[in-house]
């Protein structure tokens, strides 16, 4: 116990010397936000409680989103500040304890991303090496796939629903599928052009007593009416699922897969390199520590919250996630930022730490 | 001795069925204060002690193991809690109360045959609008996971307790997952099914509890009722 002890001090420890301020979010939250940001799949792992006037509150699941909308509601500094924090956050699981220990960094509004991504990755390695742990390192990133889908040749409309499927591979796989054979068209509605299908929408949502405004409307079913006949008719080229097939199928070593990508890249001709030479950067980084591993890269990892944006990483001992983090630039303007900041940051799960030590 | 416990449903025509259903495998269930009372008996077994309860109890008592065996739907099974299914045994599909549990849309969203046609609705729906699709249900294990299976996952759920069928026409929600067995309620609330949106064809099902403990009497018992239902069907 005394040795438990000593490792959280020295967590401590190193959580306070990383120039950041030590927070320590309330313990019972407002649920709304949580449900807001992460919808109902996450929602669904929140111990709930309700308030006398209706409110849904939770446990704390997560110490991100209170320590960004506290950064947001002091002003969010424009120079960027970082947050350090060690303590627990609860979650419903089928089996077993629903409340964990975690610590942590965020940097949140900080303009040097490069350096503040290495500071994250250097804490995470540094707590993990008080529990004697040299993690198997998993990366993705999110920016060289948004950067693939803007190269790529496809309709403008698909890109936010490939774009929501990535770090979902079953979802992705049959998206793209039906993305190369489409359906037959819907039943023809003899709607010969937009306008005579929006009044003939318009006229059955009045009679279902629908508003017209205040869910999907007339015009937005009509225009994703017509995209799905014109999918029919001309399907996503056979060359663009091939690339996307080919891309988010490259995992392993991440030094072979940065070579596979960029063999990919110089074949189709696809302008990628600005994130590739990014995600390189960091793969030396982490190839200079000693207390790694191994490194590897699967070009499919992705949390599944679209608010990641750039590098993100897991660490990995006995087949068990350690510590997990990333960057998050899109996750401050969902809070109601005013403009767009930059968001990293990563969370160690202590219980599991502890339990490897063992 | 404590008896083992057998729950029917309270009232209605799954009342009427379940004893039916019983009487057919030649045992008896006799409510011996009428209607309003909730104690009955089984005919042939003095040690079974017959219960009188509303469905959805019925199936919270399974899970837990206050109930030992008991008639009630497959849906409620899945609702009372996560995983309810795998602590519980389904003995004997009884052949009556049945009803499906449907992703019901409005029918003028002519655009959206397919779970697949959701899922982009459900990607370009906060972009949109500036909120997550809302999907009124009180079934909202079954629809979690449902969705979760078809990678769906821009979606909250409104939590209904009645007139789920209302709430796209009321603003509360834009589509609805609820329980239907002819489909003429969703009809006539301008609601259309998705064709590949059935999440659970549901009836009634003699159901045996997996937490409760039984004496070796009980499993006596139990075993015959089991035999006896499944011999009639």
């Amino acid at each position: 116990m005394n040795e438990v002890n000593d490792r959280v001090a020295r967590l401590s420890e190193l959580i306070s010397a990383q120039g950041a301020v030590l927070s320590n979010p309330a313990m019972l939250l407002p649920a709304n936000p949580f449900f807001d940001l992460a919808g109902e799949e996450f929602g669904r792992r929140l111990l709930l409680t309700n308030g006398a006037n209706d409110e849904d509150y939770c446990l704390r699941p997560d110490f991100t989103l209170p320590i960004a909308m506290d950064f947001l509601r002091d002003g969010g500094d424009e120079q960027g500040r970082a947050f350090s924090y060690l303590g627990s956050i609860f979650r419903q699981r089928a089996q077993g304890p629903v409340e964990f220990t975690q610590a942590g960094i965020e940097f949140l509004g900080q303009k040097n991303r490069d350096e503040t991504l290495e500071n994250t990755l250097n804490f995470a390695l540094k707590a993990l090496e008080i529990y004697d742990i040299k993690p198997d390192i998993l990366l993705g990133s999110v920016e060289v796939f948004e950067s693939l889908l803007k190269v790529i040749d496809i309709p403008q409309v698909w890109l936010p629903r490939i774009r929501h499927r990535f770090g979902q591979p079953k979802a992705m796989n049959r998206l793209l599928d039906r993305l190369g054979k489409p359906q037959a068209p819907i039943a023809d509605l003899k709607a010969q052009n937009r306008e005579a299908l929006i009044t003939k929408i318009t006229d059955q949502m009045m009679a279902d007593g629908l508003s017209l405004t205040g869910s999907r409307s007339p015009e937005e079913i009509a225009n994703r009416y017509f995209e799905k006949q014109q999918l029919a008719a001309t399907p996503v080229s056979a060359k663009t699922l091939e690339i996307l097939r080919a891309y988010l199928a490259i995992k392993g070593d991440a030094s072979d897969s940065l070579h596979e990508i960029e063999a990919l890249a110089k074949e189709y001709n696809l302008d990628i390199f600005a994130p590739l030479k990014r995600l390189t950067k960091h793969i030396e980084f982490l190839k200079a520590q000693n207390q790694v591993s191994s490194i590897k890269f699967d070009a499919s990892f992705s949390p599944r919250l679209d608010y990641y944006t750039g590098i993100v990483f897991q660490m990995i001992f006995n087949s068990k996630t350690i510590a997990s983090g990333g960057e998050y630039n899109r996750l401050l303007e969902r809070l109601g930022a005013k403009k767009q900041m930059n968001a990293t940051g990563c969370a160690i799960w202590i219980d599991r730490a502890e339990e490897a030590k063992k | 001795m404590k008896k083992l416990v057998l729950a029917l449903p309270s009232k209605g025509r799954l009342e009427e069925l379940s004893r039916e259903a019983f009487a057919k495998a030649g045992m008896q269930v006799k409510r011996d204060g009428g209607a309003r009372s909730y104690a009955g008996s089984l005919q042939g077994f003095e040690n079974v002690n017959v219960q009188f309860l509303p469905a959805g109890e019925i199936a919270r008592g399974l899970i837990r193991g206050t109930i030992d065996i008991g008639v009630t739907g497959e849906d409620l099974i899945h609702e009372a809690v996560e995983n309810g299914i795998k602590k519980v045994e389904l003995a004997a599909k009884l052949g009556f109360g049945k009803a499906n549990v449907v992703i019901a849309i409005p029918d003028a969203w002519v655009d959206v045959v397919y779970i697949r046609d959701l899922a982009d609705v459900a990607s370009d729906f906060r972009e949109k609008h500036g909120r997550w699709l809302k999907i009124a249900t009180k079934y909202i294990q079954l629809t979690r996971a449902f969705l979760a299976e078809h990678g769906i996952a821009q979606y909250k759920i409104v939590q209904s307790v009645g007139a789920t069928e209302a709430a796209p026409s009321s603003g509360a929600a834009d589509l609805i997952v609820d329980i239907t067995s002819t489909g003429s309620t969703l009809k006539a609330n301008g609601l259309r099914i998705i064709d590949d949106g059935v999440i659970l064809k549901s009836e009634a099902n003699l159901i045996i509890s997996k937490a409760s403990k039984l004496s070796n009497e009980q499993q006596v018992d139990l075993g015959k009722i089991i035999s006896a239902v499944r011999a009639s069907l």
